[in-house]
């Protein structure tokens, strides 16, 4: 009987220290994108899509909390679950959530090869006014996955929009797009938009 | 520490020797009671400590018995013998004290013994009292200079108050002391004394007293003269029992208040005198003021030595000019002149004085100039003082007169004084003081080889008045404005001379190139008009009478202007180009001398002004061109409804007080405030008219300079409603002349023709910023659909509503729709929206309605709209192969508002499609998307069996797993070439084939031995495999196409590609999207999104090639070499 209690007691101290370990890697938030020291974000929160519609608001927790209980469930990767997760943030105006849960989808590209999570933390940050925290943002996606032409196009955009002098970028963003997909119509639309 | 240890030795030594100090001054002890040695220890003690020389010598008169005491004045002491090195006693003492209370040095103090100290103090003052030999020895020279008995004088400071209680007098600081005078010379320099008046009212010195002191006797002076700098104040004095004065009851010499002056003892010295000493002392003064109690006399001055030395010689002629007994007044008459003999050697002319013993009055002759030999030295003298004399001082600047005769001569301008006389005359052989080059004594002049005796001009009479005529330099000379009033036409100068001339009338003449003449003449006297206006009758003499107004004074300029109008004596306007000149015409008796009563031409002859041209002044208005005719919209808020600019000619510059808006009854019943600006400034010019009439008269008040420009806008505010068509302002300006105040008036004209209509803003796509189609990966932020412009026209607009739908079937693929433009202040703005169902009956659209935008169209502008999507992923609703076009609703939800207010609710007539153009604006959602790539198979072409004719990749982007179930291939080929189709064509995957079904886009399965017939050049060859291949996310597949190749010859080529002929997004099972042979697919594949069952072929997440990237694609071309 002493004896059961002592190895009871074991694994229960074996399984606080499992248990432990497992909360620790479930709860901590690694940071791939760490906000630029140019930028100043006032306040993570913004007017999202669903901001200040009650409906829509408990539609979009419904759904996160859904999209949680997915994980490991197999049907999607914890990637994509965690990717629509902060894309329901987004649409709540929450920025600060957003940000986790791209983070967390970026540490489960193991590889480093799925350029989604960043393009989506460029949009992000661009909204934030986190100007140059999104143009890095961007500039993985589109350099993770070059040959996804919606992240040239993106960062390109981007890039015309916000730092329109920054030719030196600017120039590079289009020849790296250039050299994937060819001399493509909108990548010199885009082009023409910044000063000559 | 050493240092610090040595302070504080030495401060204590120092405190002890201060308690000494204090004790010894104020118990004195008795001179016993120290040796000499012992006193000097101390003494030297106290120098090191560097106590200053007033203490050392208390300190030491208290050791050796004395008494300590303030420095005595130097008035006490008493010197009766020569000091030098060695000498000690009182005096010495004393003189040391004196020399320290000047402030000379002596570091052992007052010590009653002169020793090098002191020498060197002594040398010091006498340097400072410009005595040589500065050594140090005190003697005579020494001792005068130091005044015995009397004060060392110092003159007055400018500034500094002076102090007293009455007449103070001094011996001067610079008095003469020892200087070498020379026998038989004039004015040599006996003393020099300071009167210090330190009263608050002027004082004059009525009697000053001296007696002649030194070894010499009353001859010895010949003559003796009182002088104050270089003019002569006295006649000669005689001297008599060695006493000599100078009295004056008005005052010999008058000190102001607060004041000082200096005067000298100058005295002729008698010849054969060499060797005597010379000198003065001030024995008494006499004044209307009381004496400062410090004055003691007698004031001793130096001792000169007389010497003997052979002079220079001056002699004047006998004759002195002028001669004539009467003179006209004028300028620049010579009232003396001699010419002067001068022998041995050059002597400098230092001073010239002379006296007018005539009855003019002081002011009648003016601007005396000294001339030698016709160049006039020395400044000029404006008029004869209050003694009757005339002061040339060159001390500062001497005129050196070498030998020979040198003509010598005073000019002045005879200004007044008719019917009087003048008689300038050098009346002692002293007021020419001129000193020998080489003595540096002054000289007594002789006349005529003999005594002197005075040197007179001829006394003359000024005869009476004369008025002298000239154009002034100032006459006008620029054009006159045509039409101008009161325009300055000519400028005289007239200056009466001999006396006041009363001018009755005066001929002004006018000649005009057109024989018009000028109206509304007037003659001005100093700024004055006198006498009447009158018309200027061409080439005419007009007589303008004055009576008593036009009096000329003697030796003054007066101003004559003539005043006319630019205009014929009819009142008619000149031409441009023609001219005008005024004359005064030769008087005729028109003028009498008011004290000779003589009558007096004025002018003597015609005298002419410029001739001056009259142009046409220059106000010009003119429509802006720099502003074309617009299109204002009504309700417009400080619109600039015209502009116009004023220009004025080169004559003269305009004042522009007055300009008129004209406008129509319509016109002003368009808009208010109305209001004028200055273009270059913005500044407001008059004030706002708030309801305009038919003429808006502004009362403005700017210059425009000649030939210059000012453009002047015209604001007013629109009504609403207002829709009249065009609206032309008509403006108008006036002003005056800058220069002659005449009246300009611009020619008014019609502006800018504004059209008044309503602001539009217009709306579409935006084909070059929409971007082409594309398949993107769900989940997906921020991914452009399309870009929308909108267009305005008069007005800047503002688009606050904006409706976005999408289609309903791909609504649930979009997470958010985001607007990105720009405010009016030109930052970014995003917004997003979120969509709802419920779009027409049909439902056939989602719309995300957003409002309260600010997106900005500046003024005929434009500006774009862009519209993204955040895509949902598959996890989250979005549908794999929706199709997101977004649309602008046309008519619902769409609100724009122009700079009046006005809104604006419909962007045309249908919505604004991004898909409306073929290719753009559709974004495909795909969980994952496959990537076609390959390294092409280029070796050279062998015949045979399992020969790899292609060889490509494809990749499953790492968002899912891919699945393909149809490839078609296209082959070209050399017509010989066979390609076995039956047996051997095979799809290996690496070692492995993969199972499936070859065939031709004529067949489902290949029957043939060959896949086309040997004769063919190109065709497809189609595989279908068994079952779907699947690819990874994030994996590649690498494919090889291979069979048996025959028929070659040299050149045979074999080149095979996969093919992009899907020109639309199809999708569903992959029988719906394409499986056959005959098919158009190149690619059939899926994202394998579907979740509901499992994955296969029949599930709807298939579609074709279009939009796969890389696609076409090369993937073998071999060949046979030559």
């Amino acid at each position: 009987m002493k004896r059961a209690y002592a190895i009871g007691g074991s694994i229960a101290v074996v399984i606080l220290i499992i248990g432990g370990m497992w909360w620790y890697r479930e709860t901590r938030v690694p940071i791939a994108l760490p906000i630029a020291p140019e930028d100043n974000i006032a306040s993570w929160n913004f007017k999202g899509a669903y901001t200040g519609n009650p409906e829509l608001t408990a539609k979009a927790g419904a759904e996160i909390a859904w999209l949680k209980s997915l994980r490991g469930e197999g049907t999607y990767t914890d990637y994509e679950l965690y990717v629509s997760i902060a894309g329901a943030y987004q649409l709540l105006g929450e920025g600060g959530k957003e940000y986790e849960y791209l983070n967390r989808a970026i540490a489960k590209d193991v590889g480093n090869s799925t350029g989604l999570a960043w393009n989506n933390m460029g949009a992000l940050f661009e909204r934030l006014g986190a100007l140059h925290t999104a143009r890095e943002a961007y500039s993985r996606a589109a350099a993770i996955q070059s040959q996804v032409l919606q992240y040239h196009l993106a960062y390109l955009s981007f890039l015309v929009d916000y730092f329109p002098e920054d030719k030196t970028a600017i120039d590079a963003a289009l020849a790296a797009a250039q050299k994937e997909f060819g001399n493509l119509p909108d990548f010199e639309n885009i082009r023409a938009q910044s000063p000559s | 520490m050493v240092t610090t240890k040595a302070i504080a030795k030495v401060a204590a030594v120092a405190t002890g020797l201060a308690m000494a100090m204090s004790m010894l001054s104020f118990a004195p002890m008795a001179q016993a009671a120290l040796t000499p040695s012992q006193v000097s220890a101390i003494i030297s003690l106290l120098q090191s400590f560097g106590a200053d020389a007033s203490t050392i010598a208390n300190v030491q008169a208290s050791l050796t018995g004395g008494t300590p005491s303030t420095p005595p004045s130097s008035s006490a002491c008493s010197f009766s013998r020569s000091l030098t090195i060695g000498s000690q006693g009182a005096d010495v003492t004393c003189l040391q004290q004196a020399l320290i209370a000047g402030g000379f040095s002596i570091p052992a103090g007052a010590t009653g013994y002169f020793g090098t100290q002191t020498r060197t103090a002594v040398a010091s003052w006498q340097s400072s009292k410009n005595i040589a030999p500065a050594v140090g020895y005190f003697g005579p020279i020494s001792r005068a200079a130091f005044n015995l008995g009397g004060t060392p004088g110092t003159p007055g400071v400018p500034g500094v108050p002076i102090t007293g209680n009455g007449l103070k007098v001094m011996l001067a600081s610079d008095s003469p002391n020892g200087i070498a005078l020379v026998a038989g010379q004039a004015i040599g320099a006996l003393g020099k004394f300071t009167l210090v008046n330190p009263t608050g009212s002027e004082i004059k010195v009525t009697n000053l007293s001296f007696k002649r002191i030194g070894v010499s006797n009353d001859s010895t002076l010949s003559n003796v003269y009182l002088y104050e700098g270089a003019k002569r104040l006295t006649d000669s004095a005689g001297v008599s029992n060695a006493a000599f004065n100078f009295n004056d009851s008005n005052g010999v010499v008058t000190v102001p208040a607060n004041s000082s002056k200096s005067v000298s003892v100058l005295a002729d010295i008698a010849a054969s005198t060499a060797g005597q000493q010379v000198g003065v002392q001030l024995v008494s003064v006499a004044s209307t003021g009381t004496l400062d109690t410090s004055v003691v006399f007698p004031i001793t001055g130096g001792q000169q030595t007389v010497s003997a030395a052979t002079l220079a010689t001056v002699d004047f002629n006998t004759t002195t000019l002028p001669s004539g007994t009467t003179v006209s007044p004028q300028n620049d008459y010579v009232v003396w002149q001699n010419t002067v003999t001068v022998s041995t050697r050059a002597v400098n002319l230092e001073s010239f004085q002379l006296r007018n013993i005539g009855s003019i009055k002081r002011e009648d002759i003016r601007n005396f100039r000294l001339m030698v030999d016709g160049v006039q030295v020395g400044s000029s003298v404006a008029s004869i003082a209050s003694d009757d004399t005339i002061t040339f001082d060159l001390s500062g600047s001497a005129k050196r007169l070498e030998t020979g005769g040198r003509v010598i001569k005073v000019v002045g301008d005879i200004v007044g004084g008719s019917g009087n006389t003048f008689q300038f005359s050098l009346r002692r052989a002293s007021d020419a003081r001129v000193v020998d080059t080489d003595l540096s004594q002054p000289v007594l002049a002789t006349a005529n080889g003999s005594t002197f005796s005075a040197r007179s001009a001829t006394s003359a009479t000024i005869d009476s008045g004369t008025v002298s005529v000239v154009k002034a330099n100032s006459s006008p000379s620029s054009n006159v404005s045509l039409g101008a009033t009161n325009v300055k036409w000519a400028t005289f100068e007239l200056r009466a001379a001999g006396e006041d001339v009363k001018v009755e009338s005066l001929d002004v003449q006018a000649n005009t190139s057109a024989d018009h003449g000028l109206d509304n003449g007037k003659v001005f006297l100093n700024g004055v008009q006198v006498g009447s206006t009158k018309d200027l009758t061409d080439a005419t003499d007009v007589n303008f009478t004055f009576g008593s107004s036009f009096i000329l004074k003697a030796g003054e300029v007066a101003i004559v202007d003539i005043y006319a109008d630019a205009k014929t004596t009819t009142g008619a306007a000149f031409t441009t180009g023609e001219t005008a000149a005024i004359t005064l015409g030769t008087g005729s008796s028109n003028g009498q001398g008011q004290s000779s009563l003589a009558s007096i031409n004025v002018p003597t002859a015609d005298t002419a002004a410029n001739t001056i041209t009259v142009s046409s002044s220059a106000l010009t208005l003119t429509k802006y061109s720099g502003y074309g005719n617009q299109t204002l919209i009504a309700g417009a808020s400080n619109a600039l409804v015209g502009s116009f600019t004023l220009s004025t000619g080169a004559t003269e510059g305009v004042n522009v007080n007055t300009i008129t808006i004209a406008l129509s009854s319509d016109e002003k019943a368009t808009i208010t405030d109305l209001m004028l600006k200055d273009r270059a400034t913005g500044a407001q010019i008059g004030t706002t008219k708030p309801s305009p009439t038919t003429s808006n008269d502004f009362s403005t008040n700017f210059n425009i300079a000649a030939s210059g420009t000012k453009t002047i806008d015209i604001y007013a505010n629109i009504k609403s409603g207002s829709n009249i068509g065009s609206w032309i302002a008509n403006a108008d300006a006036a002003g005056t002349g800058s220069s002659t105040g005449t009246s300009v008036d611009a020619d008014a004209a019609d502006l800018q023709t504004i059209t008044v209509g309503s602001s539009v803003i217009t709306g579409a796509v935006n084909s070059g910023l929409t971007p082409d189609n594309a398949n993107v990966i769900a989940g997906t932020a921020g991914v452009k659909v399309g870009s929308f412009r909108f267009t305005s026209q008069y007005s800047p607009w503002t688009v606050q509503e904006v409706k976005v739908k999408i289609p309903a079937n791909a609504a649930t693929s979009v997470n958010a729709v985001v607007l990105k433009y720009k405010d009016a202040a030109g930052v970014n703005q995003t917004v997003s929206q979120s969509l709802a169902l419920s779009s027409g009956a049909a439902q056939t659209h989602s719309t995300a309605t957003f409002t309260g935008l600010t997106f900005y169209v500046p003024l005929n502008s434009d500006a774009n709209l862009d519209v993204y999507v955040d895509l949902a992923t598959i996890a989250s609703g979005a549908t794999s192969g929706a199709a997101i076009s977004v649309l602008l609703d046309d008519d619902e939800g769409f609100k724009a508002v122009d700079s009046s207010g006005s809104s604006d609710t419909d962007i045309g007539s249908a919505d604004l499609n991004s898909a409306g153009t073929s290719g753009e604006g559709t974004m495909y959602v795909r969980k994952s998307l496959p990537t076609i790539t390959s390294t092409p198979v280029t070796t050279a072409l062998n015949a045979g069996a399992e020969q790899d004719i292609g060889q490509f990749t494809i990749t499953a982007d790492a968002a899912g797993d891919i699945s393909w179930d149809k490839i078609s291939f296209t082959v070209n080929k050399t017509a010989a070439v066979t390609l076995d189709a039956t047996t051997t064509v095979k799809l290996w995957q690496g070692s492995n084939t993969v199972a499936g079904t070859f065939g031709t886009t004529t067949g489902d399965l290949v029957t043939q031995t060959q896949m086309f017939t040997t004769s063919a050049t190109s065709g497809n060859i189609v595989f279908v495999p068994t079952s779907e291949q699947q690819i990874g996310a994030g994996q590649s597949a690498t494919y090889v196409l291979r069979t048996t190749v025959g028929g070659l010859a040299a050149g045979s080529n074999l080149s095979v590609s996969i093919a992009n002929p899907s020109t639309s997004i199809t999708t569903g099972t992959a029988s719906a999207v394409g499986v056959t042979m005959a098919s158009t697919p190149s690619l059939t594949w899926s994202d394998r999104s579907v979740i509901t069952s499992v994955h296969d072929t029949t599930t709807s997440d298939w579609t074709n090639d279009y939009l796969v990237k890389n696609l076409p694609i090369s993937i073998g071309n071999r060949s046979v070499s030559f």
